[in-house]
């Protein structure tokens, strides 16, 4: 039972691990990409553990004052890695950070799912439904917005560095004010967030679409 | 400090109008071309609303921000990072090359930290718990250095920086968006009791986060033009 994010992470991470050599390009970026977010995810669930430990503070502080920073840090961190000693490509960052986020979500979201079958005997849809488009888009949410940020300003060293931390503090408060709200008799608000910013920024995708096809359009 | 409710429709609005900042911010500046400085400013207030949001649900949940740390901190320094790097990294070097002509304005707009320093010593002796005065001190030094920018390209001379001129109510609006953060940190702080001296930093901060974009564009149009 204490042991059940190792055995989650054995049964789902392991098989992404053994695709990488296998797939070649863009393919294995996603892969290599999901395996690192399932890391994190096992990686910062037991600094997690070991900081609860130390501060010896009630679930929700935890849950909205330190697990944001420590899981939005270490999420952050193979992106930046990604953007300084790799690419700095838009599409490409942010496909890495979008898959280090899902990566990381699914784990997450599979650890939860065994632990609370085995404490509670089931789970429901509506259960599922709040995990996937609550907690599980939120962490792509977060990443995707750090990735997509760094991929402005790599290039520009004087807003390289104070940059990139405006990002992350970003992520880290919108991920806590998510954890704040599910927590309370809001948390069908707090469940609604993540996809109501997915579907702004699908708006605003579909429009900037719609625009650039109307330019080349107008250019031919 | 406000009372429950009314503080909680203060932080609402305030998130409303950072709210509303950034999606104008959103509308003008997140465009093919258009510069990184002004998207830098619009993320700037997409933070400041987050932190707002944040604000507002711990009323809202908890009933009262934690008296100690708190993550929404990271809201406010979030978004003075922005404004810093924006005003640093875009603006400056192209003003000041480092002559011995601007040191007197480098000196000059050094008062900006310098009060913000003051403001945080001053939070250092306040009777509040030590977690709540080390943030608004970290907040006060992001405060500070973004202040100084915006103090140095508003005082600037014509003659340095032609462009700055259409731009200086856009730099008066940052300073008064710092300058409403440390009024708020140094209340936080010596838990003020007189109800009617809270709206003053609320005032000041709503008005800031609701002119902000727009008078950079304004700004920005009438230097392109």
């Amino acid at each position: 039972m204490e042991r059940i994010g190792y055995i989650v992470f054995i049964c789902f991470a392991l098989p992404f691990m053994l695709g990488i050599p296998i797939v070649r390009g863009k393919a294995r970026m996603i892969l290599l990409f999901i395996f690192v977010g399932m890391c994190c995810c096992l990686f910062i669930s037991e600094i997690n553990g070991l900081i609860n430990n130390a501060v010896g503070k009630d679930l929700y502080y935890l849950t909205t004052n330190i697990t944001p920073l420590t899981e939005e840090l270490i999420k952050a961190l193979p992106v930046l890695l990604f953007s300084i000693f790799v690419s700095s490509e838009r599409q490409m960052l942010l496909t890495i950070a979008f898959m280090t986020g899902l990566g990381f979500a699914l784990l997450e979201n599979s650890t939860i799912l065994v632990q609370t079958v085995i404490l509670q005997g089931s789970v429901d849809i509506l259960w599922a439904l709040i995990r996937t488009l609550g907690a599980g888009l939120l962490h792509s949410l977060c990443t995707t917005s750090v990735g997509v940020g760094i991929s402005f300003i790599r290039d520009q060293k004087k807003f390289f560095l104070c940059g990139s931390f405006a990002l992350l503090f970003q992520a880290i408060v919108y991920h806590s004010v998510y954890n704040s709200l599910i927590q309370s008799d809001y948390k069908y608000y707090g469940a609604a967030m993540p996809m109501v910013t997915y579907l702004v920024i699908i708006v605003i995708l579909a429009v900037v679409f719609i625009q650039k096809g109307e330019r080349k359009a107008k250019a031919k | 400090m406000l009372n429950h409710d009314i503080e909680l429709i203060c932080n609402g609005l305030l998130c409303l109008g950072a709210l509303t900042g950034f999606v104008y911010s959103l509308v003008r500046f997140f465009k093919p071309r258009k510069a990184l400085y002004l998207k830098m400013v619009g993320c700037a207030l997409g933070c400041m609303f987050i932190e707002r949001l944040y604000g507002f649900v711990q009323y809202l949940v908890v009933g009262d921000l934690t008296q100690s740390f708190q993550i929404g901190t990271f809201g406010t320094i979030g978004c003075y990072l922005f404004i810093l790097s924006a005003n640093y990294g875009a603006i400056d070097s192209l003003m000041d090359d480092g002559s011995a002509e601007i040191r007197k304005y480098r000196l000059a707009a050094l008062a900006a930290p310098l009060v913000m320093l003051a403001a945080a010593i001053v939070i250092l002796f306040s009777p509040s718990l030590p977690g709540r005065k080390i943030t608004c001190v970290i907040e006060e030094l992001f405060v500070g250095a973004s202040a100084y920018y915006s103090l140095k390209h508003l005082i600037i001379s014509r003659k340095y920086a032609d462009f700055l001129t259409e731009l200086k109510l856009f730099h008066l609006i940052s300073l008064l968006l710092a300058a409403g953060t440390t009024v708020e940190n140094l209340m936080w702080c010596y838990q003020v009791k007189v109800q009617a001296l809270w709206y003053i930093p609320y005032a000041i901060l709503l008005t800031a986060m609701l002119t902000l974009a727009p008078f950079l564009y304004k700004g920005v149009r009438k230097w392109n033009a």
